[in-house]
């Protein structure tokens, strides 16, 4: 082949490529806002302002692209309700001692709106990403499954149980049913007095009171008893 | 400055400011990177004051800018060479290098002083910096091309380097406008990254190697233009559609699980090619080439490339692997290792033949050079299979094993960074050293021997 025909191929096959790429933007973009993902309000998009501005995303992945330098928060909005967001958004230190975020001194309307763009990132169809962890498949059957108020109270934003949940400031409960923790009994009155109001119970705790109800209470003090 | 006597047009000294301050910040950028690591040991470390996100923004938009300056310096150079003319306007050359550090240093205080950015990872410069940056872009854009237009010398080399840079430019637009939608935003996103470091700046790198290859080897040129052709069109033939590789998990539709595997499988064959070439042209040089620097950190690029983009990218890329490695660690060692081969050795390869000439000498010593050579290049090795094993260990314990983020950051991965810091501080950092030490006073060659 001469020159001639190289360079040809080159530019015609380029244009050709980003035809077929083109067709699938059309295509893609399309399924992006016909319902993979939800439709945005005035008030996310001020979130996604918001996180842009503070640059959170050269500390966080989200969707998986980031920083790699602190935790993922395309499904965060599972893990933590929306109060502890809020709290832990307008003031880390205070919501989490010890933690290595920095205060971000944001208005209380910008929390607000940041909390609403995390729970609209945790509606995107991603194609099944991040992938629910092996240990939890090979473990499911096995052990008692968490009630709703342990994910709905944001119990796992300080536990830890089967190493799924955080590292801290609580202990891990994977074994509290069978191993009482810090000279406290474990039986099943002193759990449903621990959770009713924890500062009662031993003054000085780090735990902060939820205001749990009956039904939340006798979920978690059954499922904390079978954790053995 | 006196350039050497190669350098038959006055105007190509226009490269060195550009080429000076890409060493400058080069130094700076990896300053920044011993900063972040030393941050991934000690978290609380300059917490409130240079916070771990603006001096990840810092390290990268170095990396960034230092890299377009130096591929810009080492254009001015090429086409003043392969035009056979002066370049059309050195003050409109200064203007392109005076905005373009204005808006680099304007986008570097924003983030150290006012903790304010706009944007996602290599993008994050706030405005009116994305302006003045496209405004640099394209001052030099018009200054290469009415070169180009006036001397009527089209070659493959700059015909290739031509393309590479409008498409470049072009790519960086859809930085400007605010995305509503995440998933959206991220789509555009990757047009300018991936198009850019797996496209664009591929071309631009090609013309680039190319001229160094004739320069050094004396390479026959039709054959190197052929070469060069076929070269870049396998990079974006692969390259544009394997753009899917980074729509598999972001909200976009499943079919691009499939495409994206298939195209980046792809992927490394034109950097096999280039090896190859490479290689070849070495092979069959005449005369014997001297300037044996040049020569290794162009190898070295080659090389470089093929494995820190080629198998390090291809190890991550396909979708069963890339659901358990996406996000952590693993990333971060296949992005060190690709932009130091393929961009960061090439630029420096053009220093080292550009540079001493722009001095008034045909080639430094080059006892000082190797030892720049080898500390950055081991450096680099050590540091990115450091990052690997961190990659490693997390995804099995996040992904696998489920445990915390958190957890394992600040108990496995801290210990791999530390690694990472410490190679960086031992090996790279001294190399860096030794290559501005070279660059601002390197002392010439002896004549070799007749």
């Amino acid at each position: 082949m001469t020159e001639k025909t190289l360079q040809r191929t080159f530019v015609g096959g380029t244009v050709v490529f980003l035809a077929v790429l083109g067709g699938m933007t059309v295509d893609s973009l399309h399924q992006v806002n016909a319902g993979r993902t939800p439709p945005v309000t005035d008030q996310v998009a001020h979130g996604k302002y918001v996180f842009q501005r503070k640059n959170c995303n050269d500390c966080h992945t989200i969707l998986g692209i980031g920083g790699y330098y602190a935790p993922d928060l395309t499904k965060v909005a599972d893990r933590r309700d929306a109060a502890w967001l809020a709290s832990y958004l307008a003031d880390p230190a205070a919501a989490k001692p010890g933690t290595t975020m920095p205060g971000q001194g944001l208005a209380a309307a910008d929390v607000a709106d940041l909390v609403a763009f995390l729970d609209w990132v945790r509606h995107i169809d991603t194609n099944g990403w991040p992938p629910q962890p092996l240990s939890s498949l090979a473990t499911g059957p096995a052990r008692p499954a968490a009630p709703g108020a342990w994910q709905a109270r944001g119990c796992a934003g300080c536990h830890m149980v089967d190493g799924q949940g955080a590292a801290g400031p609580g202990p891990d409960l994977s074994r509290i049913g069978a191993t009482p923790y810090d000279g406290m009994a474990n039986d099943t009155a002193f759990l449903a007095r621990w959770l009713a109001d924890p500062p009662a119970a031993k003054p000085g705790t780090a735990m902060p009171k939820a205001a749990l109800t009956r039904e939340e209470i006798d979920s978690l003090v059954r499922y904390l008893a079978a954790l053995r | 400055m006196t350039p050497h006597a190669s350098v038959t047009h006055r105007s190509a000294v226009v490269a060195y400011p550009f080429f000076l301050a890409a060493a400058l910040l080069f130094l700076l950028q990896v300053v920044f990177g011993l900063l972040l690591a030393a941050q991934f040991v000690w978290p609380h470390l300059l917490m409130n004051v240079l916070p771990f996100n603006f001096g990840r923004a810092t390290h990268l938009n170095l990396m960034v800018f230092w890299l377009l300056l130096g591929l810009m310096g080492a254009s001015y150079y090429l086409v003043v060479e392969e035009s056979d003319s002066e370049i059309f306007s050195v003050p409109l050359a200064w203007a392109n290098f005076v905005v373009l550090l204005v808006a680099g240093v304007g986008t570097l205080a924003t983030y150290w002083f006012g903790h304010v950015a706009q944007g996602k990872p290599f993008t994050e410069a706030p405005m009116p910096f994305p302006l003045l940056i496209a405004l640099g872009v394209v001052l030099f854009l018009v200054n290469i091309g009415v070169t180009l237009f006036r001397a009527k010398r089209w070659n493959a080399i700059t015909f290739t380097l031509a393309f590479g840079m409008v498409g470049m430019t072009l790519l960086y637009l859809f930085d400007l406008p605010f995305y509503r939608n995440l998933t959206v935003d991220y789509y555009w996103w990757w047009w300018i990254i991936h198009l850019w470091v797996e496209g664009t700046w591929e071309i631009i790198a090609s013309a680039i190697m190319a001229f160094l290859l004739v320069k050094l080897t004396d390479a026959d040129r039709t054959r190197l233009a052929k070469w060069l052709y076929a070269e870049v069109a396998l990079v974006l033939f692969t390259g544009i559609v394997g753009i899917g590789h980074h729509y598999y998990w972001i909200g976009t539709p499943r079919y691009w699980l499939l495409w994206g595997a298939v195209f980046s499988a792809l992927e490394p064959l034109p950097l096999v090619l280039m090896v190859w070439d490479t290689f070849a042209s070495m092979k069959h040089r005449h005369p014997e080439p001297v300037d044996h620097v040049t020569w290794y950190w162009l190898g070295g690029s080659a090389v470089g490339h093929l494995v820190g983009a080629g198998v390090w990218g291809f190890a991550m890329t396909l979708p069963q692997i890339n659901k358990w490695t996406h996000g952590t660690q693993v990333t971060a060692s296949h992005g060190h290792f690709a932009f130091f081969g393929a961009f960061a050795m090439l630029v420096i390869a053009a220093m080292y033949y550009m540079v001493p000439r722009l001095r008034g000498m045909e080639r430094y010593a080059p006892r000082r050079s190797m030892w720049a050579f080898w500390l950055m290049s081991l450096g680099m090795v050590a540091m990115v299979l450091a990052f690997t094993v961190a990659g490693v260990v997390q995804t099995y314990l996040v992904r696998l094993v489920g445990m915390d983020f958190m957890a394992v950051r600040t108990q496995y991965v801290s210990f791999w960074l530390l690694w990472v810091g410490v190679f960086g501080l031992v090996a790279f950092l001294p190399g860096v050293v030794a290559f501005l030490w070279d660059f601002l006073g390197g002392k010439p060659a002896a004549a070799p021997a007749a």
